[in-house]
């Protein structure tokens, strides 16, 4: 029997037709009601009926097909080409912190995964790389349909991590470039001498609702040291002598686990949602177990 | 330091419980100065501290953690640097072991120690697990040694037959174990003034202040000696029970020996033993006996006396038998004939009372066992002699023989020839009398004894002239009513007896370890004596006399000449105090009385063997604590 030929290293075709069959779930379609909330009123636009898709709590029941509602009595939503679109806005973070363990390789691979899922359902997919302070993002420019699998892959494979970029600055570039409402995912480490609250503002402000997920390796979640050691940061370069780093660790958890409770409710007072993963588990089981369990996809 | 420290505290507390604290002390006080190694220690401790490099992705956790106030506390600050306190407890340790730190005790301060090891024949005796009370003893002064602190020194002497100084004053630790592993049990009973004296004679040329005895117990409860320094008598653990050969005589009757054993137990329980004689290497006679330390067995057997007989007595015990060098004595019986006697013929009332005396005296004209002369020098040799009427050469300056009443003032009644003869009413019609302001001690100093002795000089003398017994009566017994009284007779047997006993015709004794009797063979002769050990080569005198021979190992000897065999002798323990194993708890000395302790010997305890091992488990806790390698997060930093 002769394997089919993987279409990319990022994921598996097994995985990959399962994602085209799932979905994103975002807490709130921001879609860009302005048009959809102004459409009677304007003439000479072409609302062109696309296709129907589930019903969502918020969903304007003025576009429910009641035809198909009285013959299989569950709510269907018509779509309209240009009211319904959903930007999905995939922001990868592949500055040098995230060049240890398989952090980057999960950051890809989730990014690939959203934006197969957004493609498949119709949704305007961008991806934004930011890696090196000052410098402008890579991007992808937004896309949509199956026609575009080819170049989202090809654009996160040939993703490397290295720079310092800082995480507010990552997303103020990112602002600069993009429109619209949708959503925004964040794949970063989140370790930054930042405050991210300004640009969790920004991305709010900006109608974009955050899923924010922090890929930590198994040696920042549960680091094993002893004795006296010189930690080097990888982006910066800075130095910090510590002695009897074993006796320390207690510490180093609480705080992680206070930074991981800062993230989360920085995300949560912005309507957004905060996910910390462990990137050494795989692919698989962070798509279809725990993000699947946590509503972020169906 | 320690003094100061001591005397600081003395002062502020005034409390006599406090003053009577030990403090430990300290031998090697110059090596304090290894502290100054703190210095560099520290030094090189913050210069070269390693740290290995290990990269993160972000420093901002790490730094949150450094500013946390919990990790800058005083005792996370004493963790960071355990390695350090770690370093320094170590060496503080050492310097302190270098220092030979002691904890003392009531031998503190004696630089000179004489040790004074019982090497008896008791000593053999072991325990149930076969070790021998030599064994215990030679452990105890093993640890003695190795307690030694510096400056002191030990002498160790040797106690058994003698006394015998092993090693001078010595700290050298090997020297004093090769003298103490050399220690052999002696077969001899333990003579404990001897050592005594011999550890005196050592304080003459230094300062002792006391004397340790290691014994099992088993020495004279009285000695005869007033101590000049303390005595620490300790005793060993006692062995288990014994049995063994006491005595062993015979006594000539008319169908030939009789002889007796004597057998003795350390046990106050019934023992069970089997003994058996042999007579010439044939078994003569088994008994099964049963014996006791209240009571001493006898066991008494016959053997005829026709020929030479050499008895051996062997006692064998299925339990309780500790010491097997006292199960075997020896007797060499010579074969039964009639005394010699030679007699001058001017002697007719000691010729009469000879004949008088039965069968068993011979007369002879030549070489006999007793002589009786009325001449001041000898004309056969005999061992035993006796003159009457004459003076002898040796004191003729001292004594004449006057005509004249004697008035006998005393006599020797428990001498062997004096014993039962009744001399009150005996007239004599001459005297012997002092010349020239002579006195009796002039006779003592020349040898002589007196045994009778009248109002201006003595009457009878006896002498041990090299081999042989010299008597003499100074008067006549022909000028004299002595013939004519019941005492003659008696006198004349008297001779007789210890002519016979002499000559060895009368009671044999077994032959107890120690020196050979003397005895007498070819004039300068050198003779061959094989002895359970070896071979040694013995030299009779220009008169063929042989004395001074050592005999101090239990077992057969035998004399040849030219390799033909002369003479053999047994040689026995027979030892009742050694067999029975008493154990002393007071030893009773002039003046004095020095109780047995049992608990170990009051020593200088060292304490730098604690300190080191000490070091040791903190050089391991250190190594475990901070020598494993780091585990890198990710690895190394380029």
């Amino acid at each position: 029997m002769s394997t089919a030929a993987q279409l990319t290293s990022l994921l598996a075709n097994q995985t990959l037709a399962r994602l085209e069959r799932m979905r994103l779930l975002p807490l709130h379609r921001k879609t860009n009601r302005s048009r959809g909330e102004h459409l009677a009123g304007k003439g000479g636009t072409s609302t062109e009926f696309n296709d129907y898709r589930d019903y969502s709590p918020g969903d304007d029941t003025r576009y429910v097909d009641w035809n198909i509602f009285s013959r299989l009595e569950r709510p269907f939503i018509k779509l309209y080409r240009h009211e319904e679109e959903l930007q999905v806005v995939i922001i990868v973070d592949v500055s040098a912190s995230m060049n240890f363990g398989t952090k980057l390789e999960r950051a890809r691979g989730l990014a690939a995964a959203c934006a197969v899922m957004g493609l498949m359902n119709q949704e305007k997919v961008s991806l934004y790389a930011c890696s090196a302070l000052g410098t402008a993002p890579q991007v992808l420019a937004p896309c949509t349909g199956r026609l575009s699998f080819r170049r989202v892959f090809e654009f996160l494979e040939r993703l490397s991590a290295a720079g310092d970029v800082s995480l507010e600055g990552a997303i103020d570039e990112v602002l600069k470039l993009h429109r619209g409402r949708g959503l925004a995912i964040v794949l970063s480490d989140f370790l930054t001498f930042g405050n991210l609250e300004r640009p969790f503002n920004r991305l709010s402000g900006a109608g974009l609702e955050l899923m924010a997920i922090q890929l930590l390796s198994p040696a920042e979640l549960d680091p094993e040291l002893t004795g006296d050691v010189r930690f080097v940061d990888a982006e910066t370069g800075q130095m910090l002598d510590v002695s009897a780093a074993g006796d320390l660790l207690t510490i180093y958890r609480e705080h992680l686990q206070q930074l991981q409770q800062s993230l989360g409710e920085n995300c949560r007072t912005r309507s957004g949602r905060f996910l910390s993963l462990d990137a050494s588990l795989p692919l698989e089981t962070l798509l279809f177990d725990t993000l699947r369990r946590k509503g972020w996809l169906q | 330091m320690m003094s100061l420290v001591k005397a600081a505290f003395v002062n502020v507390v005034d409390s006599a419980d406090l003053l009577a604290l030990a403090w430990p002390g300290v031998s090697a006080l110059s090596a304090a100065w290894l502290f100054l190694l703190i210095i560099p220690l520290v030094a090189f401790y913050f210069l070269k501290l390693r740290r290995p490099q290990v990269a993160l992705p972000s420093l901002v956790l790490w730094r949150q953690v450094i500013q946390d106030q919990r990790v800058n506390s005083p005792f996370q600050r004493f963790k960071r640097h355990l390695l350090l306190l770690a370093q320094l407890l170590l060496l503080c340790l050492l310097v302190l072991a270098a220092m030979q730190p002691f904890w003392p005790s009531d031998a503190s301060g004696q630089q000179s120690i004489p040790v004074l090891i019982d090497c008896s024949a008791s000593m053999g005796a072991t325990d149930a697990s076969g070790r021998s009370r030599l064994d215990l003893a030679k452990e105890v002064v093993y640890k003695l040694i190795d307690d030694l602190q510096p400056g002191q020194q030990l002498s160790l002497i040797a106690v058994h037959g003698t006394a015998e100084r092993l090693t001078d004053f010595s700290d050298n630790p090997r020297v004093l174990k090769a003298a103490v592993s050399q220690l052999e049990v002696r077969h001899a009973a333990s003579d404990l003034s001897a050592g005594l004296q011999l550890a005196q004679a050592l304080a003459r040329g230094t300062r002792v202040d006391s004397v340790l005895l290691v014994s099992d117990g088993n020495v004279p409860s009285t000695t005869d000696f007033a101590l000049p320094f303390k005595l620490i008598y300790q005793v060993l653990p006692p062995a288990v029970s014994n049995v063994g050969v006491a005595s062993l005589s015979a006594r000539r009757t008319s169908a030939g020996w009789d002889v007796f054993t004597r057998l003795a137990a350390s046990s106050p329980d019934p023992t069970l033993c089997q003994v058996r004689i042999l007579a010439n290497e044939v078994v003569i006679a088994e008994e099964a006996v049963s014996v006791q330390s209240s009571a001493a067995e006898r066991v008494t057997f016959r053997v005829p006396g026709e020929t030479a007989q050499s008895i051996r007595v062997e006692l064998a015990s299925g339990t309780g038998d500790s010491l097997p060098i006292d199960n075997t004595a020896y007797l060499e019986l010579p074969a039964s004939r009639p005394l010699r006697v030679a007699c001058a013929a001017g002697l007719t009332s000691v010729r009469l009372a000879l004949q008088a005396a039965g069968t068993g005296v011979e007369l002879v004209d030549g070489p006999a066992d007793l002589a009786l002369i009325d001449t001041s020098d000898v004309p056969q040799p005999a061992r035993v002699i006796m003159r009457m009427g004459v003076v002898p050469a040796d004191v003729a300056a001292w004594l004449t023989i006057e005509p004249g009443a004697f008035e006998l003032t005393d006599w020797n009644r428990a001498s062997p020839l004096l014993q039962h003869v009744q001399l009150l009413d005996v007239q004599f019609t001459e005297q012997a009398q002092y010349q020239d302001h002579a006195t009796q001690r002039d006779l003592e100093t020349a040898g002589y004894e007196v045994l009778a002795v009248g109002a201006k000089g003595p009457l009878v003398l006896s002498a041990q002239i090299e081999d042989r017994r010299e008597f003499t009566l100074l008067c006549h017994p022909d000028r004299s009513s002595l013939p004519y009284r019941i005492g003659f007779p008696i006198l004349i047997a008297n001779v007789l007896e210890i002519a016979r006993q002499a000559a060895g015709l009368g009671d044999v004794s077994a032959v107890a370890t120690g020196v050979l009797p003397p005895w007498r063979g070819t004039p300068s002769a050198r003779y061959t004596l094989r002895t359970p050990s070896g071979e040694q080569v013995v030299v009779a005198d220009e008169r063929g006399l042989v004395s001074g021979v050592q005999v101090p190992v239990a077992g057969r000897y035998a004399l040849s000449l030219d390799g033909k065999p002369v003479r053999e002798i047994g040689v026995g323990l027979l030892s009742p105090a050694e067999t029975s194993l008493a154990r002393v708890e007071q030893l009773d000395l002039t003046e004095q009385a020095v109780s047995a302790t049992t608990a170990p010997l009051p020593t200088d305890k060292p304490m730098w063997r604690y300190l080191v091992l000490v070091a040791l488990l903190v050089l391991m806790a250190e190594w475990w604590l901070f020598q494993r390698r780091p585990g890198p997060l990710w690895g190394r930093a380029a």
